[in-house]
């Protein structure tokens, strides 16, 4: 995937930015629909994004920004690492424009008494944690991040794939978010048709990626 | 990344108060209050804001004359360069940090304009450059306690050396924008051309 980006990027001037935009705008009208769906109200929600320090938080800041467009719930960015430390230049400019706003609370912190609470108390949650670079065992806080999740009991939407989840072949290396449901971009990922018991109802979203920037990238190099 | 930055035009003299507030304690420091004062409140209690620190980038009196009363009214204490004159809480000197909950800003004395003209950086992000570098121009040396020779050292060996990525918020909107960056300010500012010493104090009118 990181590679069909870059081609995307590099050979098509489809801007990262313009990827991320995209993917969190996706989540947001597939949130909202859902809790249509399930006839379920904004009014009172408290919705969490459990953001780690790549892209994949960076597509769950962007959807909290849409998804506040709604003034009846209450929005929390939780972050687990100090904002200074976000890995990509998208991530921190998302972070950067929510800090400008008044309609979404911003919390970081790597301790887990810190962010247990919030965790716990949310309605919905937006698991922006780890993506589809992940391999071995999971550090803290994002290990018991994943644990709270599953324990919160509240609808848990995933960012392009659980966090935990092997994207090529579904196996949990250590632990992982067991979603409501998955939103994935570009592309269903094998991993996620190999665990549906960890991805939930499954969503594809376009982000803007042209079908040609798949061109001479191998199928099982995502 | 951690802070939210506020940019208050006030006055006749078009000056520039900032508020630079810490997004998780909510703590705030207030550099160079002055004019119109209720505005400076009323984004203290509009963002719920506690002020800690009171900031003068010199001690020019179109700078610090609302020090008194923001001290007053909100309890911060008043932190200037150690070579101002003026009544201050806290002394500072070059490399000296000032944190305001997760904030480090870190002085950088940059004598010139006046003997205790500071900027306030804030790493890989932002510098508070007063009233050394404006958008576009750089601040008088012929005013009291102005000294042309510091003003070169202080612009070519300090300012110029600073990230190019960094944000200018200027101590005075006297520009084509409220603020700039240290990339763009090195590449269209005229004052910051200069070849040599020389070269600089002649466009300064002292050669």
């Amino acid at each position: 995937m990181y590679k069909i980006e870059e081609n995307a990027e590099t050979n098509f001037g489809v801007r990262r930015i313009y990827m991320m935009e995209n993917a969190g705008h996706g989540l947001a009208d597939f949130i909202e629909s859902k809790m249509g769906e399930m006839n379920t109200k904004f009014i009172d929600k408290r919705i969490v994004a459990v953001c780690g320090g790549g892209n994949n938080g960076g597509d769950a800041m962007v959807c909290m920004r849409h998804l506040s467009y709604n003034p009846e719930a209450k929005y929390t960015v939780l972050l687990l690492i100090d904002p200074r430390d976000l890995r990509t230049e998208e991530a921190r400019t998302n972070w950067t424009i929510l800090t400008r706003l008044n309609s979404v609370e911003l919390f970081w912190s790597n301790q887990i008494d810190q962010i247990k609470g919030r965790i716990l108390d949310s309605d919905i949650l937006i698991d922006g944690i780890l993506g589809t670079g992940v391999s071995g065992t999971i550090r803290e806080p994002h290990s018991s991040a994943i644990d709270l999740i599953n324990k919160s009991g509240a609808y848990i939407f995933s960012v392009d794939i659980p966090s935990g989840l092997d994207p090529n072949t579904g196996q949990v290396h250590d632990k992982c978010v067991r979603a409501t449901a998955t939103v994935t971009f570009h592309r269903i990922k094998k991993g996620l048709l190999n665990n549906e018991k960890y991805s939930g109802q499954i969503h594809l979203e376009h982000i803007g990626i042209p079908r040609e920037a798949e061109r001479g990238i191998l199928v099982n190099e995502v | 990344m951690t802070e939210v930055m506020y940019q208050l035009k006030v006055g006749n003299m078009a000056n520039f108060t900032y508020v630079i507030s810490d997004i998780q304690t909510h703590l705030a420091a207030i550099v160079d209050p002055s004019w119109d004062l209720q505005e400076i409140f009323q984004l203290l209690t509009e963002k719920k804001l506690k002020a800690k620190h009171i900031i003068n980038t010199h001690s020019h009196f179109d700078h610090v004359f609302g020090n008194d009363e923001v001290a007053k009214m909100t309890g911060a204490t008043v932190i200037q360069h150690s070579n101002s004159r003026l009544r201050k809480d806290i002394s500072v000197a070059e490399n000296d940090v000032i944190s305001i909950g997760s904030i480090n800003l870190r002085v950088l004395h940059t004598p010139g304009h006046s003997e205790d003209s500071i900027c306030l950086i804030i790493d890989k992000e932002a510098v508070f450059t007063g009233d050394t570098l404006f958008v576009g121009a750089v601040g008088r040396i012929d005013l009291p306690g102005g000294n042309p020779k510091d003003m070169y050292l202080s612009l070519y060996r300090k300012v110029s050396a600073l990230e190019d990525q960094l944000t200018v918020y200027p101590g005075h909107d006297y520009g084509s924008s409220p603020v700039s960056t240290i990339g763009k300010e090195k590449l269209s500012n005229l004052a910051l051309q200069a070849k040599s010493e020389n070269e600089f104090l002649a466009f300064m009118g002292v050669g």
